[in-house]
C-alpha cells in the first residue's frame, strides 16, 4: 500500500490469531450493539414479533422528558464525586503508602485492606452496606442514636440515597486506583527523588513536580476507566432500591434498565443508550487528548 | 532534641492516618463477619453491639441445612469462573499478539473497535444478547455466562500493551531459528507471558465471581443462579427472616475470593508493574 517498490511483508497468519476473538466480539457486541441503534426507531415491547417503525418520535420523546434532565444532573452528580474521589484519594493514598508507611508489614496491611474491598463481589458489598444503612436496625443509625443524634433514611430519603450510593462505589472501587498507582509510582526512578532531596525539596514539592508527571499517563488511564465505570453505575442502584421510589429515575443506565425491562418500551431505552454511548465517547475522546495537548513533556508516553 | 519530637509526632500522625483508613476499609467486612455470629435478637437490638455476647453459628446451621441451595450457587459460580478466565486467555492471547506485533490489514481498525466496545454500555447489548441466548436454548444455565464472558476489551488491552514491551529481537531470533509467525507465538512469545497471564486470570476470576448484571437477566431459575445474585434471593430461597444468615451467606461468599488474593497478591502486583498500564 505504501511505498511502490519496497513491497510491505505481511503477516496474513494474523487474521487466524484475530478471528476467534473477533468472532465473539461480533456476535455479542457489534452485532447487538448496531442492531439496538437500530430499535431506537422501533416502538417495540421486547415481546411481539411485530415492531412498529416511528422514525425519531422516540428521541423528540427524549427531549420532551423533564424526568431526563433530572437522570442527567443525577449520573453527572455522581459520576463528578466518584471518579474525583477514586482517582484523588487513589493517588494521594498511594503515594502517601509509597512515600510515608515505613516497613514491610505497614505497607501490606495498608494495601490489604484498602485492595480487599475490590475482590470482594459487588453485590455482597451493596447487601452488607444495605444491612447498615438500615434505618432500623443498621449500625449507622445505632451509631447516631448513642451519640444522641437522629436517624438518617440512609436510603429512604430521596435527599440521601444517592449519596449513600457514592460512599458504596469509593468503597468499592478505591482500591484499584490505589494500587494501579501504587505500583506506577514505586516504578519511578529512585534517582529523582535523591536529587530532589539533595536539592532541598519538600515532599509535597517532590510529589508535585516528580511524581505526578512521571504517572501522567496511568492518571489518564484511571480517569478513563472511573469514569466509563462511574457514568454506567447500575448495580448497587439496581440491588439497593429497586422499586423503591416508584418511577424516580437515578442515573442513566438505571433508566434504561427500567425502560426496557419494566415498561418494555424498547425504542425509548435504545435512545437512552445511544446517550450514554455518545456522552462516554465525547469524554473518552476528550480526557485521552486534553493531556496530551496540554503536557508536552518526554515524560508522557502515548 | 526539637528535631526528635517532630518526628516522632510525624511518625505519630502517619500511624494515626494509617488506623483510621484501615477502620474505614476494614469496617464493613468486620460487621458482616460479626453479624454472622450474632443471634437474631442481638443483631435486632436497638444499641449496637460491636462484638457477639455469645457466639451463634445459627445463621451457618441454617445455609448447611439446606446446603443444596447455597451449594448449587457456590457451584455455578465455581464453575464460570474457572472456566471463563481460561478461555478468555485462551481467546484473546493470540489476538493481542496480533494486534500488538504482526502487520495485516485493518489491524488498527480491529484493535479501535475492540477497545471502542469499552464504550458500549452492557446494559446495551443485553436486550439483543438476551434473544440470542434464547434462540441457543441457554436461558437459565450458566454456559450463557461462558459464551458472553469470553471476549473482554480490557483484558485485550492489557495484553496487547504487554507484548508491545516485549523486545523484537526475540522473534528475529526465533525467524533465524526457522520459526514462523505461529511457532514463534507458541514457542517464544506465550511462554514469556506468564505474567500477564496470571494477572488476567486473577482480574478475570475476581470479575466473573462478583458479575452481577448479565446472571440477573439471563438466570431466573433458582438452580441455575451464581452467587451475586443468588445472595439477592438467598432469604426467601432459604425461608428465613433471619438477617444473620444472609451475613453467613456473604461472608462464606467472599473467602474464595480472599483465598485467591492473598495467594496471588504478588503475582498481581508484579504483573501490573511489568504491564506498565498507562495511556
Amino acid at each position: 500500500m505504501a511505498a511502490p517498490k519496497k513491497r510491505k511483508r505481511y503477516d496474513n497468519i494474523g487474521y487466524l490469531f484475530v478471528l476467534p476473538a473477533f468472532l465473539f466480539f461480533a456476535a455479542f457486541v457489534l452485532v447487538p450493539a448496531v442492531l439496538t441503534f437500530r430499535l431506537a426507531f422501533y416502538d417495540w415491547d421486547l415481546l411481539s414479533p411485530n415492531m412498529e417503525f416511528v422514525g425519531f418520535d422516540n428521541f423528540v420523546k427524549l427531549f420532551r422528558d423533564e424526568q431526563f434532565t433530572t437522570v442527567l444532573g443525577n449520573t453527572a452528580y455522581f459520576t463528578v464525586i466518584t471518579v474525583l474521589a477514586k482517582v484523588g484519594l487513589g493517588v494521594l493514598l498511594a503515594n502517601f503508602v509509597a512515600t510515608r508507611v515505613k516497613g514491610k508489614v505497614g505497607q501490606f496491611i495498608m494495601e490489604s485492606s484498602l485492595f480487599m474491598p475490590i475482590v470482594i463481589p459487588m453485590s455482597v458489598v451493596v447487601l452488607v452496606f444495605n444491612k447498615m444503612y438500615d434505618t432500623e436496625f443498621g449500625i449507622l443509625n445505632g451509631i447516631l442514636r448513642l451519640v444522641g443524634i437522629d436517624p438518617v433514611g440512609w436510603l429512604s430519603d430521596p435527599d440521601v440515597v444517592l449519596n449513600s450510593i457514592i460512599v458504596v462505589d469509593i468503597f468499592k472501587g478505591i482500591g484499584f486506583f490505589f494500587l494501579i498507582s501504587l505500583v506506577a509510582i514505586r516504578n519511578v526512578p529512585k534517582a529523582y527523588f535523591e536529587a530532589a532531596e539533595i536539592d532541598g525539596a519538600s515532599k509535597p514539592r517532590q510529589f508535585w513536580s516528580i511524581t505526578l508527571p512521571q504517572i501522567g499517563g496511568t492518571i489518564v488511564f484511571l480517569f478513563i476507566t472511573a469514569f466509563i465505570s462511574s457514568f454506567q453505575i447500575f448495580d448497587p442502584i439496581y440491588i439497593m432500591i429497586n422499586g423503591m421510589f416508584g418511577d424516580t429515575k437515578i442515573t442513566i443506565s438505571y433508566m434504561l434498565w427500567q425502560q426496557a425491562f419494566f415498561y418494555r418500551d424498547v425504542g425509548y431505552a435504545s435512545v437512552v443508550s445511544i446517550v450514554i454511548f455518545l456522552i462516554v465517547m465525547a469524554m473518552t475522546l476528550l480526557q485521552f487528548l486534553l493531556p496530551k495537548v496540554l503536557v508536552e513533556g518526554d515524560a508522557y508516553e502515548a | 532534641m526539637k528535631r526528635k519530637v517532630l518526628h516522632y509526632a510525624g511518625r505519630t500522625v502517619v500511624v494515626l492516618v494509617c488506623i483510621v483508613i484501615c477502620t474505614l476499609m476494614l469496617f464493613p467486612l468486620y460487621y458482616m463477619l460479626m453479624s454472622s455470629f450474632k443471634t437474631m435478637e442481638e443483631y435486632m437490638q436497638a444499641v449496637p453491639t460491636f462484638f457477639p455476647h455469645a457466639f451463634s453459628f445459627k445463621g451457618y446451621s441454617a445455609i448447611f441445612e439446606k446446603i443444596d441451595v447455597f451449594g448449587g450457587f457456590f457451584g455455578n459460580s465455581i464453575y464460570v469462573s474457572v472456566l471463563v478466565p481460561i478461555l478468555q486467555t485462551a481467546v484473546c492471547l493470540p489476538a493481542a499478539y496480533a494486534l500488538a506485533r504482526l502487520r495485516f490489514r485493518f489491524r488498527n481498525l480491529i484493535f479501535v473497535l475492540f477497545l471502542s466496545s469499552m464504550m458500549i454500555p452492557g446494559q446495551l447489548t443485553i436486550i439483543q444478547n438476551y434473544n440470542t441466548i434464547a434462540k441457543l436454548g441457554l436461558l437459565n444455565n450458566v454456559n450463557s455466562l461462558v459464551l458472553l464472558g469470553i471476549f473482554s476489551p480490557l483484558c485485550l488491552y492489557l495484553m496487547k500493551q504487554f507484548f508491545s514491551t516485549l523486545p523484537r529481537e526475540l522473534e528475529e531470533a526465533g525467524k533465524i531459528d526457522g520459526c514462523n509467525a505461529l511457532q514463534n507465538f507458541l514457542y517464544v512469545v506465550a511462554p514469556l507471558s506468564a505474567p500477564i497471564i496470571a494477572v488476567n486470570l486473577i482480574l478475570c476470576f475476581n470479575g466473573v465471581w462478583g458479575d452481577f448484571f448479565t446472571p440477573m437477566i439471563m438466570l431466573k431459575t433458582q438452580r441455575s443462579m451464581t452467587l451475586p445474585v443468588g445472595l439477592t434471593v438467598i432469604m426467601g430461597a432459604l425461608r428465613t427472616q433471619d438477617p444473620t444468615v444472609l451475613m453467613a451467606a456473604l461472608t462464606m461468599t467472599c473467602i474464595p475470593v480472599l483465598i485467591v488474593f492473598f495467594v496471588f497478591r504478588n503475582k498481581l502486583i508484579a504483573g501490573i508493574a511489568v504491564t506498565g498500564i498507562k495511556m
